[in-house]
């Protein structure tokens, strides 16, 4: 009660400040600017509109490449798009399936081996021993089988070329071979498994497959192995024999060949535009850097010109590629490299979605042209919307799911990493798992419920889902975000003054012996800032709305929130809008606090008013310094805008041509439960921490 | 008896440095003006400021009709209302304004409350003015304004008569006795008018170096240690005189322009008077002179600190 009653008191202070009409009339100016700087954004090529034709010239002109007018709508272009998902999705799920047989049949034979063993130790019957063996022996010919089968599909494809786990295979398939070959030349169980024993061959065979995720990592490994000992090698003869010049130039000519293979390799994953995200650019250019420069060392050696003698040669190219640090480089760069897989259920996920999708939609385009096929005739404006229709759903499909496939694989290989690793390498800087995780949500509702005629990219903007030009909400949406920075300014004023002044002029003294207790002096100050501000703000937004009805049309169609990255909700624009102003009075909320504070327990007007700004400032530019930083949204004043957690985000980049600075800091590692807590937390701390000094102070 | 309002029972406050206010005990009764008396920095504004609840005390205990400051603030403040250290009010607003948010600070303060109490203190005609274009003495009346709105019980006020003219401290001093007669108010006041307080109080407390020295009725003070008094003889050699009086009677003796001063008893002015006439000098007059306060406060102070004075 005595809360209320002191921000009653307040509000008669507060309203006899010629400060605040001055406010009132700054907001006025500002929302009267922001009608003339906004700018209603033109609405963007979703749907196919083709008028003017018959449905059956609409049909050729779909299926036909080589019509020129056909141009956006070629259904060639989203066949490709949808094909090129599904071999995405494909090319992992070998990978997958690949690597899942291998280590099957590995196992199975491993069971039936140790079947073996313990037969034989036991003294079994003869029987049941050749038994187990004769069925070992099969095992071995299906694992050779099926390790032939994966080598085929890699040899055949240049795609899967560089993820090849070259040495583990050569590794896998030397055994494979010598135990077919010992298994085959009428060898007892006896001597069978006194063979693989003596050889330690199962803990090879595990060694081998224990390691079969690791595709890009293997195949430099090997190279780095190869480039090691060999260059171990060369160093050492010239070292120690210096006049093994024969042995010298063998040496030479393999290091040589190496190196070259190597570069191939690497040459190979810079020409791949999915393996660079995962690879330090850097660390790359100056190992091809490297390289090439160890090559022309080695070429020197054969250069006619020179008349050192071979000795010298040897050792000057020696000690130059020694300076060179080649293998340690590589070890380096080995070290940027990171394991890279996608799990099966999501592979099968997308798989099902996009499958299922265009089957129905082909279905309807197929249905749609039988009937067009049995009534020839017809020309009437219902077939050639419809037809209309499904071309645009048909591009929607396409354009959707390359999104969530392209997104759901990125973000699949991203999310083991933590966020340091992520901003270390650098293809990754532009890549935003929060902003990924909601666009993969987006897509993902779309198709699920057969929205296909939505263009992804902008389904978050009113204006763009309105289906016109520019809805009233747009231009709300704009003056809010515009009014908000205006209002928040002042409230850091107003929550600053409304204490400091009471020190300046000492009626802090008067107001101390009233009968109120002295938490309750302050809860009141706060709540009559807080009514002062939502004043401002209910001004705004209803001048607003009456401006942007009257200017634009009011469309309700539902939008889409995308709450906390990971569930959609379709609802009324003016619940967004809502939203929208609830998330802008929590952010006031927030610097109106740290005024309070600032200003209660320094007393200083000043201070509380330059460090309540400049952490408003900073909060509203910082992300474009550190924004991919892992500490970055532990900071309090990053998280005080929770409205980027309802799909915030896309709307400002989009609406009226709001300037990216004032882009809502999205957070690579955003979580709306954290934000809550970091928000809450802080307001709370300073408020136990404020209310303590004010209890404590003596005036 | 009448009821005790205000009750202090061995209030100590201590700074880090230094004892400000060291064991004072006192109460004042309804009704009762209750003077506030000591040298800068002995500790008078500390004890307000604690009555009133704006620092703790240390030790000790207030309470303000039964309620403690400490523990019952709410109910205590409901009951006080005060000034200190004559702050400055909010200058942007009239003084009607001003009035009108402390009244909103309380339940049920009409305008006609408002008003009146401005007419009490003679603001009036000058409600509709910013309060920074009120004189000092202007603003001191506002204070008191604001402190009587919601009827307090005690009234606290530190230096009221502060940038008052002569005029209006005889307005005030009236102004007081009148609500401690006809509301039965108890008022603290510390001043260093010590004519006025004289002239105002019924109690006087005096305190120095946070220690209370003297708490006594303006009679009892004045009555003085020994009931000695001064008394003037007009006479027309005053040098002779006083000669006369010093070597006859070894009595303290004054002179100045045509009267000595002597402190004696009453029942030694026949025998002074005497010796005076028979030496051949005329006396035109004899009067009982009041020790003025200032002069028993100076006394007190140096009495209780051994002779080492303070600058007042």
């Amino acid at each position: 009660m005595g809360v209320f009653r002191i921000a009653r008191a307040e509000f008669i202070k507060i309203f006899k400040k010629p400060s605040v009409y001055m406010m009132g009339v700054i907001l006025a100016a500002v929302l009267v600017l922001s009608l003339l700087f906004f700018q209603p954004v033109g609405k963007q090529n979703i749907i196919v509109k083709l008028n003017g034709s018959t449905v059956g010239q609409l049909y050729d002109m779909f299926t036909n490449d080589s019509n020129p007018a056909s141009g956006d709508i070629k259904k060639s272009n989203y066949d490709a798009q949808i094909a090129e998902s599904l071999n995405q999705v494909n090319f992992y799920k070998t990978i997958n399936e690949r690597n899942e047989s291998l280590s099957k049949v590995n196992g199975e034979f491993i069971i039936l081996y140790n079947d073996l063993k313990t037969q034989i130790s036991k003294e079994d019957n003869e029987t049941k021993i050749n038994e187990t063996y004769t069925a070992l022996k099969k095992k071995l010919d299906q694992y050779n089988t099926t390790f032939n089968n994966n080598q085929d599909l890699i040899n055949n494809s240049e795609f899967y070329a560089h993820f090849t786990t070259l040495s583990i295979y050569s590794d896998l398939k030397s055994v494979l071979t010598e135990l077919t070959n010992r298994s085959n030349d009428g060898s007892t169980p006896q001597i069978f498994v006194n063979f693989v024993e003596n050889n330690n061959y199962i803990e090879k065979i595990n060694s081998i497959s224990s390691i079969n995720q690791n595709f890009v990592s293997s195949t430099i490994n090997y190279y780095k192995d190869q480039i090691k000992s060999k260059h171990t090698e060369y160093y050492n003869s010239v070292i120690n024999s210096s006049t093994s010049q024969t042995l010298f130039l063998t040496l030479k000519n393999n290091l040589k060949t190496e190196i070259e293979n190597f570069s191939k390799t690497l040459k190979l994953l810079e020409n791949d535009t999915y393996d660079l995200c995962f690879i330090n650019i850097n660390n790359l250019k100056e190992l091809n850097n490297s390289i090439t420069e160890a090559i022309s060392i080695i070429e020197s050696y054969d250069d006619p010109n020179s008349n050192e003698t071979a000795l010298k040669k040897h050792t000057n190219i020696v000690t130059k590629l020694h300076n060179l640090n080649l293998p340690s480089k590589i070890e380096n760069f080995n070290k940027s490299l990171i394991n890279y897989s996608v799990s099966t259920e999501t592979l099968n996920d997308l798989e099902k979605i996009l499958k299922e999708n265009v089957e129905e939609l082909k279905n309807g385009i197929n249905t749609s042209i039988e009937t067009l096929n049995n009534t020839p005739s017809s020309e009437n404006l219902k077939d050639i919307n419809d037809f209309n229709n499904l071309i645009t759903n048909y591009k929607g499909l396409a354009l959707n799911s390359k999104t969530l496939v392209d997104l759901t694989i990125n973000l699949e290989a991203v999310t083991p990493l933590n966020s340091n690793k992520i901003v270390e390498y650098n293809g990754f800087n532009d890549f935003n798992i929060y902003e990924a995780k909601e666009n993969i949500t987006r897509a993902n509702y779309f198709i699920k419920n057969g929205l296909y005629n939505q263009d992804y990219n902008d389904v978050f903007a009113f204006n763009k889902n309105s289906g016109l030009e520019t809805s009233a909400y747009d231009f709300m949406f704009y003056a809010m975000k515009i009014a908000t920075l205006i209002i928040t300014v002042f409230a850091i004023f107003m929550a600053a003054s409304l204490m400091a002044s009471e020190y300046d002029s000492g009626t802090i003294k008067l107001l101390a012996i009233r009968p109120f207790k002295r938490w309750k002096i302050i809860t009141g100050k706060l709540l009559a800032t807080m009514i002062f501000v939502l004043i401002f703000v209910l001004f705004s937004f209803l001048t607003s709305l009456v401006a942007g009805v009257c200017l634009y049309p009011l469309d309700n169609t539902t939008v889409l929130a995308i709450f906390n990255s990971t569930q959609a909700f379709a609802i009324h624009p003016m619940l967004l809008m809502l939203l929208n102003i609830a998330c802008i009075i929590l952010e006031i909320f927030f610097y109106t606090v740290i005024a309070l504070s600032i200003s209660t327990m320094f007393r200083s007007y000043t201070a509380a008013i330059s460090t309540s700004c400049i952490m408003f400032i900073l909060a509203l530019s910082l992300n474009i310094l550190f924004g991919g930083a892992y500490w970055y949204s532990f900071i309090p004043f990053i998280n005080a805008d929770l409205f980027k957690f309802f799909g915030g985000s896309f709307l400002t980049t989009q609406v009226g041509g709001i300037n990216q600075l004032f882009v809502p800091t999205l957070l690579t590692n955003a979580n709306f439960y954290i934000s809550l807590g970091i928000y809450g937390g802080t307001i709370l701390i300073l408020l136990i921490i404020t209310y303590i000094v004010f209890k404590v102070k003596d005036f | 008896m009448s009821r005790v309002i205000l009750k202090l029972e061995n209030v100590t406050k201590a700074f880090e440095d230094r004892v400000a206010v060291n064991n004072v005990s006192f109460e004042i009764h309804e009704g009762a003006i209750f003077g506030f008396l000591g040298p800068n920095g002995a500790g008078k504004t500390t004890t307000m400021r604690m009555i009133c609840g704006l620092t703790k005390p240390t030790r000790g205990n207030i309470t303000i009709c039964g309620y403690s400051v400490q523990h019952d603030f709410e109910k205590a403040m409901q009951l006080t209302g005060g000034i200190i250290e004559n702050p400055l009010m909010y200058g942007y607003m009239t003084g009607y304004d001003n009035l009108k948010y402390y009244a909103s600070l309380y339940k049920g303060i009409s305008k006609q409350t408002i008003l009146a109490y401005a007419k009490i203190v003679g603001l009036e005609h000058r409600l509709k003015d910013k309060v920074k274009h009120y004189s000092l003495g202007m603003r001191q009346r506002l204070g008191i304004a604001q402190a009587l709105l919601h009827n307090p019980k005690l009234l606290i006020l530190d230096e009221p008569f502060s940038g008052l003219d002569p005029q209006g401290v005889v307005e005030m001093r009236k102004f007081l006795k009148n609500l401690a007669i006809k509301y039965k108010i108890a008022i603290m006041v510390s001043s260093h008018m010590l004519a006025e307080m004289e002239q105002l109080c019924d109690t006087l407390a005096v305190i120095n170096n946070g220690q209370l020295v003297e708490i006594k009725t303006i009679r009892q003070l004045k009555e003085g240690m020994d009931g000695s008094k001064r008394i003037r003889f007009k006479v027309d050699y005053p040098n002779f005189a006083g000669k006369i009086v010093i070597n006859e009677f070894r009595y303290k003796v004054d002179v100045a322009g045509n009267s000595i001063y002597v402190s004696a008893t009453e029942d030694k002015v026949t025998e002074i008077s005497k010796r005076l006439l028979d030496n051949g000098l005329s006396i035109f007059g004899v009067e009982f002179i009041s020790k003025s306060l200032e002069e028993i406060f100076m006394d007190l102070i140096k009495q209780k600190t051994n002779g080492r004075i303070e600058i007042f």
